[in-house]
């Protein structure tokens, strides 16, 4: 049994990075694309309670720090 | 396309909250959905369909892949469920083990770039050749589950919280768990970071607040018992407050002085990090005699050459 998460970042990478640059071609002076992160937030930031979707991406980032304190063998 | 008309920013808006609450509200978990997806990830990655184990949490996720991989090929599909179950029942999360990590993407952590992508969809704009396979990659994500570890045979799915708490989209609670899972796993963290369970399960003693050397772990002390209480605990007041550029600095002394500490009292500067709002209450040395002396030697700078804002 072995891990294959290298093998799914690298299919899910190619499919995200092709994204961004059509997207980035199209676009890119419209909104002043700097990063993609950057787009996401100031198109999903626009509502008054500044609840983006990115925050789902800290809840992980902040639930994965728990496996960092972890005494690893 | 020069800018985006209303009826854009709507269906913007719109897509934003539904993965919003696709994320933080609805708990359904379709494993058809999940098998589908699953599938095609493996076979785009040259692996057969691989078995699927679902668990409640992270941690039980980790439980089961320390049991898989110890099986190694000696495991039967129709009973790994089972077989699971009962070692997650055993499993010391505190003892060494192996850790394996969690699958780089598919996880409710890509619903920011997904949303996007499929935001960017919907008002018209041309994904480009691999369009098919980002909303075969979404479709997976629907699913519902919160995370997976993929190994070669197995597919170990996790299900989302039960329950989070946040503050400034940050999972943030001075009072209990800030993330829940079903199984009673949880994860403490206040303004974003991550703080040890035992700040909230155990008895913040005057002793154990001095003794801290971590400084989240102090401020999440401090988040919890608040101000009154805190300084009510380690017998301190206010010396000295100084506003500036819309931020508070205060100077705390122990009334009490320590004979380890050459008879001088114990002292912190009291800052309130701007982005997060965290109050952090960090040690100095008790000859300042202003907040601002006691902040500006912290960065190793003279009182005159400190701005209150520097240290954001």
């Amino acid at each position: 049994m072995m891990a294959i998460g290298k093998d799914i970042k690298k299919t899910v990478l190619d499919i995200r990075e092709s994204l961004k640059l059509h997207a980035l071609d199209i676009d890119e002076s419209d909104f002043l694309f700097i990063s993609e992160t950057r787009t996401i937030n100031r198109i999903f930031r626009r509502s008054p309670s500044r609840r983006y979707v990115d925050v789902l991406f800290h809840i992980r980032w902040t639930e994965r720090q728990r496996f960092e304190t972890l005494p690893k063998s | 396309m020069e800018q985006l008309t209303p009826e854009q920013e709507r269906i913007v808006l719109e897509c934003r909250d539904e993965w919003l609450n696709r994320g933080l509200k609805d708990k359904t978990f379709d494993i058809g959905i999940f098998r589908k997806g699953i599938d095609w990830i493996y076979d785009k990655c040259g692996f057969e369909p691989p078995e699927i184990v679902v668990v409640d949490s992270p941690m039980a996720a980790q439980a089961a892949a320390n049991l898989l991989m110890e099986k190694g090929d000696g495991f039967l599909p129709e009973t790994m469920q089972t077989e699971t179950n009962k070692a997650l029942q055993d499993f010391d999360p505190e003892k060494k083990v192996p850790l394996e990590n969690f699958s780089p993407y598919g996880s409710i952590s890509d619903y920011g770039w997904v949303s996007f992508y499929d935001a960017m969809d919907r008002i018209g704009v041309n994904l480009g050749p691999k369009k098919e396979e980002f909303m075969k990659f979404k479709e997976f994500l629907k699913a519902g589950h919160y995370d997976f570890i993929a190994l070669d045979k197995v597919a170990i799915v996790c299900m989302k919280f039960q329950n989070v708490r946040l503050e400034d989209d940050r999972c943030h609670a001075s009072d209990g768990p800030a993330i829940e899972w079903k199984d009673g796993y949880t994860v403490y963290a206040v303004h974003g970071r991550l703080v040890p369970a035992s700040v909230f399960t155990e008895e913040v003693t005057r002793e154990k607040f001095i003794h801290e050397t971590r400084v989240e772990v102090r401020a999440a002390m401090y988040a919890r018992m608040g101000q009154k209480s805190m300084m009510d605990m380690l017998g301190a007041k206010v010396v000295d407050t100084c506003h500036d550029n819309d931020e508070t600095l205060k100077l705390w002394k122990t009334e009490e002085t320590f004979k380890d500490l050459e008879d001088q009292p114990m002292a912190w500067v009291e800052c309130t990090c701007p982005s997060t709002g965290t109050a952090y209450l960090l040690g100095c040395e008790p000859q300042h005699k202003t907040a601002k002396a006691a902040m500006a030697a912290s960065w190793g700078l003279a009182e005159e050459e400190y701005e209150v804002d520097d240290h954001t």
